[in-house]
């Protein structure tokens, strides 16, 4: 059987809690060998998606698939493809290094020794000591070594830098980026940190109130998006070949993040009095999309179609 | 066999085995008479072994459950070994309590410091009661993992679930603790008790495919 291009499929993917939907129909498709940098503010639905790519839990509605099967199948099926560390996820502080090293090993039949024994315990953690008595950022580098070395298909990381120092996060990334370009694995990495993971990662994709609000990859949406700052009733010309993300309204002009594949010049030619153009970066394209109040996003969602 | 997923889970039981193992064991060896005149006790403790244990095990809403569950082990074998963790917990305590009866040391206890009229004439009657405990846990063990496989399945059912071993162990316990070894209604009881555990053990490893990992 020949592997699918896609290593993860979502369709209207959603998950609800009680009366509360944390995830929101998100459709979405990774391909392997790429780093996606998945962002959101707290509550957007990022671990909550992480943990439905994983099987671990039931969508409401939709569904994802991974190499081609239900995600749900996969951790009976396919487990040691998939290595997740989520942000919830802590094994019992009585467990030593040199245990999680092992059970990993036990379970991943691709496990790369040499790398777990390098990585996680280069940071001067003892294999001895127990998962309890290490500080957060040795226990977050431990952890994200064991997931790295597993040798899976598939590392889902929620948030894997958390408490690590500015050496080792970039160590971290560093090393997660080498994995990915070697192996030809996937990642898909939670995180607040855009800094970080901006420096390795291939495609971003960004939840707001559990809807993807952006996917795409970061090389096109450096060249594609730019934050327009159009005067008050500027109009947009119908059929214009722009996506607007976004849009806010200051005092005296409205601020807009559109998205074209013609370039500056497209997207001046679709507002009918000249508007100010200007490159953005993801941290501005990213609180500029989930800032926007959620009318606006409606209402943005609308002007594009 | 997968070692290092075993010993781990039964990491996670060494306390309540300790804790068990030395009150059986003080139990079984002091407690005067012949064993079958006590009964409820031994039941009672059985109970409470297989509570701990399950709640042990079957914490799924915790943080080291859903590590677990993210390290790569198919559910097949989380599941096998949760349920021989859950057993060997069990044995660690029942074999040295069955030890202390069926070789000499309650007889030796009871017949020359207590000087018990019963023995050593009772000894090969208290080793019947012996295997009663184990069927005890046999039954209950895949009764319990089932109640909790059930209640973290995305269709809750959570109340149907525990409901149907509640009324199971009230049903069982109150037969057990008015019949004796090797009569008729025991039999019986033993018999359904066995049954109903292994559609439980059935059913639990089925269930346990669509598992949710809610933390």
């Amino acid at each position: 059987m020949t592997e699918p291009t896609h290593v993860l499929v979502a369709r209207r993917l959603s998950r609800d809690y009680g009366r509360r939907r944390a995830l929101d129909a998100v459709s979405l498709e990774i391909p392997a060998g790429r780093i996606v940098a998945l962002l959101g503010p707290n509550g957007a639905g990022k671990s909550t998606f992480l943990k439905l790519c994983a099987g671990m839990i039931e969508p409401t509605d939709g569904g994802a698939s991974i190499f081609g099967i239900s995600a749900r199948e996969a951790p009976n099926s396919a487990p040691w493809r998939v290595a997740c560390l989520l942000d919830s996820h802590e094994p019992p502080e009585w467990a030593d290094g040199r245990r999680l090293v092992a059970m990993q090993a036990e379970a991943s039949p691709r496990f790369d020794r040499a790398f777990a024994d390098a990585f996680c315990f280069g940071g001067g953690i003892d294999p001895r000591q127990p998962y309890g008595s290490l500080s957060r950022g040795q226990r977050r580098r431990l952890l994200a070594g064991v997931v790295l070395a597993s040798g899976a298909d598939l590392i889902l990381l929620d948030e894997p830098a958390d408490g690590l120092d500015t050496a080792a996060r970039r160590d971290l990334y560093d090393r997660l980026r080498r994995r990915v370009n070697d192996s030809g694995s996937t990642a898909i990495v939670a995180t607040h940190n855009i800094h970080d993971i901006e420096r390795v990662a291939d495609d971003v994709a960004i939840l707001a109130r559990g809807r993807l609000v952006l996917h795409g990859s970061l090389e096109e949406l450096r060249e594609e998006v730019r934050e327009i700052e159009a005067p008050l009733g500027a109009a947009l010309k119908p059929d214009s070949p722009i996506e607007i993300l976004a849009r806010r309204r200051e005092r005296d002009a409205e601020l807009l993040w559109a998205r074209s594949t013609g370039g500056e010049r497209a997207i001046a030619a679709a507002f009918d009095a000249a508007p100010a153009i200007s490159p953005v970066g993801l941290e501005d394209l990213y609180l500029a999309l989930t800032q926007t109040s959620f009318e606006e996003f409606e209402s943005a969602q609308e002007v594009q179609s | 066999m997968k070692l290092r997923l075993f010993l781990w889970l039964m990491r996670r039981l060494r306390p309540i085995t300790t804790v068990a193992a030395a009150v059986a064991c003080g139990w079984t060896l002091l407690v005067p008479g012949p064993l079958y005149e006590s009964r409820e006790w031994p039941l009672l403790f059985i109970l409470a072994h297989s509570i701990a244990i399950t709640s042990a095990l079957g914490r799924f809403m915790t943080p080291q459950f859903a590590w677990l569950h993210g390290r790569g082990y198919s559910r097949a074998a989380l599941w096998s070994h949760t349920m021989a963790a859950a057993g060997a917990g069990a044995l660690a305590v029942w074999i040295p309590a069955a030890l202390i009866v069926a070789t000499p040391a309650r007889s030796f206890v009871h017949d020359r410091l207590f000087t018990s009229p019963y023995y050593p004439i009772m000894q090969p009657r208290d080793a019947i009661e012996i295997w009663q405990w184990l069927w005890t846990y046999l039954a209950l063990l895949p009764l319990m993992a089932y109640g909790w496989i059930r209640e973290s399945q995305p269709t809750r059912g959570m109340m149907g679930g525990w409901l149907l071993v509640i009324a199971a162990i009230i049903a069982g316990f109150s037969m057990l603790n008015i019949t004796r070894p090797g009569e008729f209604p025991r039999e019986l009881v033993n018999g359904a008790y066995g049954l109903a555990a292994l559609i439980c053990l059935i059913a639990g490893r089925r269930l346990y495919r669509a598992l949710e990992v809610r933390r």
